[in-house]
């Protein structure tokens, strides 16, 4: 469904991705895991084209993509979602509005048809309260439940997770989990840059495990957190698992 | 002449209505010089910023020039230009005598000028938008033009207003350059007025007040469409 080939990226002499290659199949949940700077978020914005690799290929499935290309990255873009760390819902609209604009404009959903299908996401995310409501208003786990159900809108078929719960509240994060957790049980093909080791355990098919830019590890979550292969990827968990 | 003379003089034309009225004209047409020279400047600042921001190496090149060359030499020399170069040069061009309206060529001017100031303003509002922002608009796959009219034009809007409304209190004041070429707006009525009474103390000073009153009432509406702007998000 997702597959990289080689992709490298330097920002200022550093760098984030060095020859990464990476795959994901239809209903495959992959957590990407490792160290501050060891360029998972990279990876993840590598693949929606919010960054430009230097070199190397993405295919989204199956079709080689250019994301310099206005069209090439429209298309390849309509079947993802992608969900930030820091929300990035537009301040200035409502929590209905955020939905329904991209909808509407891209997709030329009636405004009906929209509205009905934001109710309906709301629900599922337990925000069917908030409609009404501006980012402003909701705690950090409403506004990622709200940004979650915001590029579900867009009838994704792979949804990309960068660090979804690294800005919350600690107490915040479970909801958002369960959030994620529920579409994972829907069958949605899920990539998560994520630092929160149990949620990984428990909902990924495959752990990826990167450092320096490089993929050093990759395992089922079993395997990854029992027994870990290689020196680095045993320091990594020693330093986060008590 | 005395002390006592001068403030006579100046009491004699205070307590003549008919002067109030003078500086009042005066004001009114430094006021419609300032908003239509204001808006003229949002006009080609939205023009400069978009020329500014743009992909195409030329058009920035385009950008730059404009803003370089306005805020590079003074207000003065621009309407001085305006006026007393631009018609003979276009007399000479098309062999027709071309005459110009103070006003008309005066505002021009300013209005030129204004732009390259709110070019700027424009600019940083949008680049001042977050970077979150336009990734949000891209991942949802909004077209540049979507994005720029629903999601980055109305957060910047909000945070140009303020500088904005300063850019419109300067051109009032600058608005008196004009007096330079014999245009009859505020300051020019004071300096005729105070030519009449050979005593410049009372039309001065009262044009003084005019120009303060006008400021300060556009700085109290916009505090309070600061507020409401405010509120909303």
């Amino acid at each position: 469904m997702i597959k990289t080939e080689h992709i490298s990226k330097t920002f200022q002499n550093v760098k984030a991705l060095d020859d990464v290659s990476f795959q994901i199949r239809k209903g495959e949940i992959v957590c990407l895991i490792g160290p501050s700077g060891s360029g998972k978020s990279t990876l993840c914005r590598c693949i929606n084209g919010l960054e430009i690799p230097e070199s190397g290929n993405i295919y989204i499935e199956g079709k080689l993509v250019d994301y310099r290309d206005e069209m090439q990255a429209k298309e390849a873009r309509s079947k993802t979602g992608f969900v930030f760390q820091h929300f990035n819902l537009f301040p200035h609209m409502n929590v209905m509005d955020n939905m329904i604009l991209a909808p509407m404009k891209t997709l030329h959903m009636s405004k009906e048809e929209a509205i009905a299908k934001a109710k309906e996401l709301l629900q599922r995310v337990g925000l069917a309260d908030k409609e009404d409501a501006y980012p402003k208003k909701l705690s950090g786990g409403q506004k990622q439940r709200a940004a979650i159900a915001r590029s579900l809108m867009m009838n994704p078929q792979i949804m990309l997770f960068d660090e979804p719960t690294s800005a919350l509240d600690p107490e915040m994060v479970m909801e958002v989990l369960e959030v994620m957790k529920q579409l994972a049980g829907e069958g949605m093909t899920m990539v998560v840059v994520t630092h929160e080791m149990g949620f990984a355990k428990e909902i990924a098919n495959r752990i990826v495990f990167l450092e320096d830019g490089k993929i050093i590890e990759e395992n089922t979550p079993d395997l990854f957190f029992s027994q870990p292969q290689t020196k680095r990827a045993q320091d990594f968990l020693r330093k986060v698992l008590y | 002449m005395d002390i006592q003379e001068y403030f006579g003089k100046c009491l004699e034309i205070a307590s003549n209505p008919e002067n109030y009225k003078t500086l009042l004209i005066g004001a009114v047409y430094s006021l419609i010089v300032a908003s239509i020279a204001w808006l003229m400047g949002i006009v080609l600042g939205i023009i400069g910023a978009s020329l500014k921001l743009n992909k195409n190496k030329f058009l920035r090149f385009l950008g730059n020039c404009y803003v370089e060359l306005i805020r590079g030499t003074p207000m003065l020399l621009q309407i001085l230009f305006f006026y007393l170069i631009m018609p003979t040069l276009i007399t000479l061009i098309t062999g027709n005598a071309f005459r110009v309206n103070k006003f008309v060529v005066g505002t021009i001017a300013i209005g030129i000028n204004s732009g390259a100031y709110s070019t700027e303003l424009i600019r940083s509002g949008i680049i001042g938008i977050d970077a979150g922002q336009w990734e949000a608009s891209m991942s949802l796959n909004l077209s540049h033009w979507d994005m720029m009219r629903y999601v980055i034009l109305p957060q910047a809007f909000k945070q140009v207003v303020p500088p904005m409304v300063s850019e419109y209190i300067t051109l009032i004041k600058d608005s008196s350059l004009l007096s330079t070429i014999g245009a009859v707006e505020l300051l020019y009525s004071a300096q005729i007025m105070g030519a009449n009474y050979y005593n410049y103390l009372f039309p001065l000073m009262m044009a003084g007040v005019f120009y303060l009153v006008m400021t300060f009432v556009i700085s109290s509406i916009a505090k309070k469409v600061e507020r409401r702007l405010a509120e909303s998000d």
